[in-house]
């Protein structure tokens, strides 16, 4: 028996949500309850993005751009939606939450699709993909360790992969710092759905075919975090990484660079 | 008629007259006047400590020593004395995880003479950053 890929995101849309009453006599829910009407919260806001890296044929890479900031997260009896970063919404289930350490299944997207401009550079536009995963999150004193594998179950590429990353938070007056680094894996599908050029693709623009293999990239972040009044605050972050050897040779590159690193500035409204 | 209410009456009595001496005619005004800015100091995460910089003025009616103190407590060392004088100003750097109580208290007697408060508020009610903020890829 075989499903589409509309078919597994629905089962496992339908699987999550059936959880929730399984686990109903379960005390530890009664914490988590508890906790997750703390963390609910949502924040619009506008940043200014300024990249510095390789540039993609028919991407007009604006720079310094405006870019909107959106995040936030509702939990209900286990149940969460999650909005993170600019445009990356997830929805999962809490299957252990506690102070130090949660683990939560994960459906999300994990990779932005890419629209590119001009009829011959339409044929390189990628989609959103869908995936769905496990996150373990673990939290000692200020250091916090994130784990995540996932699998997609949109069928853009059907690939896999996972991350690794360590952060620290500090508060300097009322001022919040963080630092996070960590890598991330995508298996060759996943990477090729990306980054590769097909001989279809290639023959509609030009570039060479390219097949990319799966690879490792590696992120680093620091950030600050000042509350002017009790509903905004003012973020900045700064982020460099260091792109997969996989795709660094990639035609869809028209500048290529193995590093990529990017300053972001941004007033948000937290509700 | 009258007999039989007498005893009601004089059971009354005694009461009035409490009630009179407890409640004057004018209620007396503060010996001074406190304020503060800023009133609310906001942290980014709740149970965070949030640092800010009081500014305190205040003015009495009468000259005094007037002493300041925090929380309440009129036994602890205050924050800052003043000599003998009818107002006061001062600059002081605090940090505090939940409202702060400034009192002003005559000396030596430890009278309250005037009170002011800081709100200690924050952004986000949980004590972390989201789960989703910790995020490269």
């Amino acid at each position: 028996m075989t499903f589409t890929a509309r078919q597994r995101l629905s089962l496992l849309l339908v699987a999550t949500l059936m959880a929730g009453p399984a686990a109903a006599e379960n005390i530890s829910r009664e914490l988590r309850r508890g906790e997750s009407t703390e963390a609910n919260h949502l924040e619009l806001g506008l940043g200014l993005l300024a990249t510095h890296g390789p540039k993609l044929h028919g991407v007009d890479h604006r720079n310094p751009r405006l870019v909107p900031i959106l995040s936030g997260r509702y939990e209900w009896k286990g149940v969460f939606v999650e909005l993170g970063g600019s445009d990356r919404l997830g929805l999962g289930y809490s299957l252990v939450d506690n102070p130090n350490w949660s683990l939560e299944l994960l459906l999300n997207s994990n990779h932005a699709g890419t629209r590119h401009e001009g009829a011959a550079w339409k044929a390189l536009d990628t989609k959103a993909d869908h995936v769905a995963g496990l996150r373990l999150t673990a939290n000692r004193g200020d250091y916090v360790w994130q784990l995540h594998a996932w699998k997609d179950v949109s069928g853009r590429h059907n690939g896999f992969g996972g991350s690794v990353q360590l952060g620290r938070a500090w508060q300097l007056g009322n001022w919040n710092l963080h630092a996070l680094a960590g890598v991330g894996y995508g298996s060759a599908k996943t990477m090729n759905y990306f980054n590769g050029v097909t001989a279809q693709q290639a023959a509609a623009t030009g570039l060479a075919e390219y097949r990319a293999g799966g690879g490792v990239g590696m992120a680093a972040e620091v950030g600050a975090s000042y509350p002017l009044a009790r509903s905004w605050v003012l973020r900045s972050t700064l982020r460099v990484g260091r792109i997969a050897d996989s795709v660094a040779d990639s035609s869809r590159w028209r500048e290529k660079q193995g590093r990529a690193s990017s300053l972001m500035l941004g007033l948000s409204y937290v509700f | 008629m009258c007999f039989k209410r007498a005893p009601a009456l004089a059971a009354l009595l005694p009461a009035a007259v409490l009630l009179m001496t407890a409640l004057p005619a004018r209620a007396e005004p503060p010996l001074a006047t406190l304020e503060v800015a800023p009133v609310q100091c906001v942290a980014l995460h709740r149970g965070q400590t949030c640092h800010f910089d009081a500014r305190l003025r205040w003015q009495a009616r009468q000259p005094a020593r007037f002493c300041l103190h925090r929380g309440g407590s009129a036994e602890a060392a205050p924050l800052h004395c003043w000599p003998q004088g009818s107002e006061g100003r001062l600059d002081l750097p605090m940090q505090a995880a939940s409202d702060v109580l400034l009192e002003l208290r005559r000396a030596p007697d430890g009278v309250l003479a005037a009170q002011a408060q800081v709100e200690i508020a924050w952004v986000y009610r949980s004590e972390r950053r989201a789960r989703a903020s910790w995020r490269l890829f």
